[in-house]
């Protein structure tokens, strides 16, 4: 049985029970407590995307270990057609549920993870390779959620993980043992562990020697002792917890993207779940090549899903006040549709230009180069999207009352004819609330952030264009001759 | 550290899967499958950490006694034989076990009640 239903999904998770905290109680339950179900009932989501014919094409992959079908997000791109239908999921994945796919991040790490293992396999003669080909295969046999773990709370960015005074805000190795390691630290705006089955850690960045003991990739058990989450909390958090009726709110299934604080504390990773251990060398490598997964799929695609929803929402509000026909509201909403389809269209050229690496290791990657372009036009243009979608949506969109309220007996009437307009004023206020939770909620900094601030990008453009040979070109067109 | 890694790769055979036999009062025992290193993590938390994988209240294992391949649990309290049917299947799952039909087990769990 490699796919797993949304409902088959969703009884595993019933009995899994992380240790997780979110605004000063623990939760006992992830489906009673309104802002943990909102996680996971995302996750149950992309289950069900690939439940449906319709969707196969994209959702489901053919495992290249056991030629079993597979859910795509366990999938290792094998090719160019793979790399495509994987930017393809980040995309539909997004429109569907207007947050996080929580398995994106293991998705791309654990195609990190099939190259760079390789790799040291062939270079060092290790056998990390052969055991996370063990841990991918029973992965893709229980069609497992899995979440991925990169960044490392870091401390002070002047110091290098030795030299900081708390050495737990890095991963770091505590004990080697027979069976296994033991690990603590702390990993920090990790997207949706807490509803998953696995998460799989990867260093933070490149070491160097000296910094064996930070050089860990493994995977753990979510609700393993010692390993607790801390969510994240926020006035969205609040208002889910407080409204009494989720229907009301701007994503009102799978809300806002739910992350927490991974605090591990002397936990017990047995030897076949470490894929990585003190080889500093490969750790670069390893973040660079998920890194350039990601910034395709989370930059190039899976924000333009969001796009899709916003330049959505921005049309309804439009004609709900009558102004769809107004040549700036349909320049700016165009300006939208721009931005968002360039991001894209730099997802499908990464994806295009994907190859084989390292040569041999039957593993594609995304181009680097136009990956990093995806991520840095989203991480600007989404700013853009959402101050037109705040633009055209009004000032309603954060001056709302309740959507609730027009059902008062006594301030009801009167709100009704405040916001009725070209459509009743509920339609107005349900659009508003759903612009609000993009244009004034968590989204901008997140897309600005996920996968990688933009400097990161802006210091991979650097490393990836050939200024030299720009230059060369310019002075042979003027006729300028080389001295 | 790679001979260290054999050792334990060599427990869980070629698959790279362990079978885990749980027992619990006079019924036939239940089997689950996970990854290897599973019945370790098992183990480590039951021995180290003094918790099953997913419960995290202090005090539920009142004695754990490691056996060859194998470990005697004795939970706290009155519990029926469908109470710690239930507990150890959590236990289980959330160490990565998953419900097996059959498979000759390599490793054991016995468990009781401590009244």
């Amino acid at each position: 049985m490699a796919l797993k239903t949304a409902n088959e999904f969703l009884d595993t998770i019933k009995k899994m029970k992380p240790r997780v905290y979110i605004g000063g109680k623990w939760v006992k339950n992830l489906l009673d407590n309104p802002v943990t179900r909102s996680m996971v009932m995302a996750n149950a989501a992309m289950y069900g995307l690939a439940e449906d014919p319709a969707n196969k094409e994209v959702m489901v992959a053919t495992s290249h270990l056991t030629g079993e079908p597979i859910n795509r997000n366990l999938n290792v791109a094998r090719n160019i057609h793979d790399l495509d239908m994987r930017q393809e999921m980040a995309l539909l994945t997004s429109q569907t549920v207007g947050t996080c796919n929580y398995r994106c991040v293991g998705c791309d790490a654990l195609n990190s993870l099939a190259a760079t293992t390789w790799e040291m396999d062939r270079d060092l003669g290790t056998k990390y390779n052969e055991r996370f080909n063990k841990w991918l295969a029973y992965a893709q046999a229980n069609d497992l959620a899995v979440s991925g773990a990169i960044t490392d709370a870091k401390g002070d960015r002047r110091k290098r993980p030795t030299q900081q005074d708390e050495i737990d805000v890095f991963v770091h190795l505590v004990e080697k043992r027979d069976d296994g390691i033991v690990v603590s630290g702390i990993k920090v705006s990790q997207s949706g562990a807490i509803g998953s089955h696995e998460t799989l850690v990867l260093p933070g960045g490149a070491l160097k020697e000296g910094e064996e003991q930070f050089a860990l990739a493994f995977v753990v058990q979510n609700s393993v002792p010692g390993l607790t989450y801390v969510c994240q909390y926020n006035a969205y958090s609040a208002e889910r917890e407080m409204c009494g009726d989720e229907s009301e709110l701007g994503n009102p299934i799978y809300g806002q993207r739910e992350t927490s604080t991974m605090i591990f504390d002397k936990v017990f990773i047995p030897w076949d779940r470490v894929f990585l251990c003190g080889e500093t060398k490969f750790c670069g490598k390893m973040v660079t090549r998920f890194a350039k997964a990601h910034r395709m799929n989370c930059g190039g695609a899976c924000k333009v899903g969001f796009a899709d929803l916003i330049i959505g929402g921005t049309m309804l509000a439009a004609e709900y006040i009558g102004v769809e026909k107004v040549p700036h509201i349909q320049e700016k909403i165009i300006d939208m549709v721009r931005l968002s389809e360039t991001s894209h269209a730099c997802a499908i050229a990464a994806a295009m230009r994907g190859r084989e690496e390292p040569k041999g290791s039957g593993v594609y990657l995304p181009d680097d180069l136009f990956g990093n372009a995806a991520k840095l036009n989203i991480a600007h243009g989404f700013w853009e999207i959402i101050k037109n979608a705040g633009d055209i949506g009004g000032g309603l969109v954060v001056t709302m009352p309740r959507l609730k309220d027009l059902d008062d007996p006594e301030v009801g009437p009167a709100l009704k004819k405040a916001f009725s307009a070209a459509a009743p004023a509920a339609k107005r206020l349900k659009v508003a609330k759903f612009l609000q939770h993009w244009s004034a909620g968590l989204h901008g900094p997140g897309t600005w952030h996920g996968a990688g601030a933009p400097q990161t990008q802006r210091f991979m453009f650097t490393v990836l264009t050939d200024f030299e040979k720009k230059k060369k070109m310019a002075k042979k067109l003027m006729g300028m001759t080389e001295e | 550290m790679k001979k260290k890694a054999k050792k334990v790769e060599a427990s869980a055979g070629e698959t790279g899967m362990e079978i885990i036999s749980v027992k619990i009062g006079s019924k036939a025992p239940a089997i689950y499958k996970g990854l290897g290193g599973t019945f370790a993590s098992f183990m480590d938390s039951c021995l180290r950490k003094r918790a099953l994988p997913g419960f995290h209240e202090k005090g539920l294992i009142a004695e754990a006694e490691p056996k060859k391949a194998g470990i005697v649990l004795c939970l706290s309290g009155k519990r029926s034989e469908a109470k710690l049917k239930e507990v150890l299947d959590i236990a289980l799952l959330n160490t990565g076990a998953y419900p097996n039909t059959g498979g000759k087990a390599g490793f054991f769990i016995d468990v009781k009640s401590e009244q």
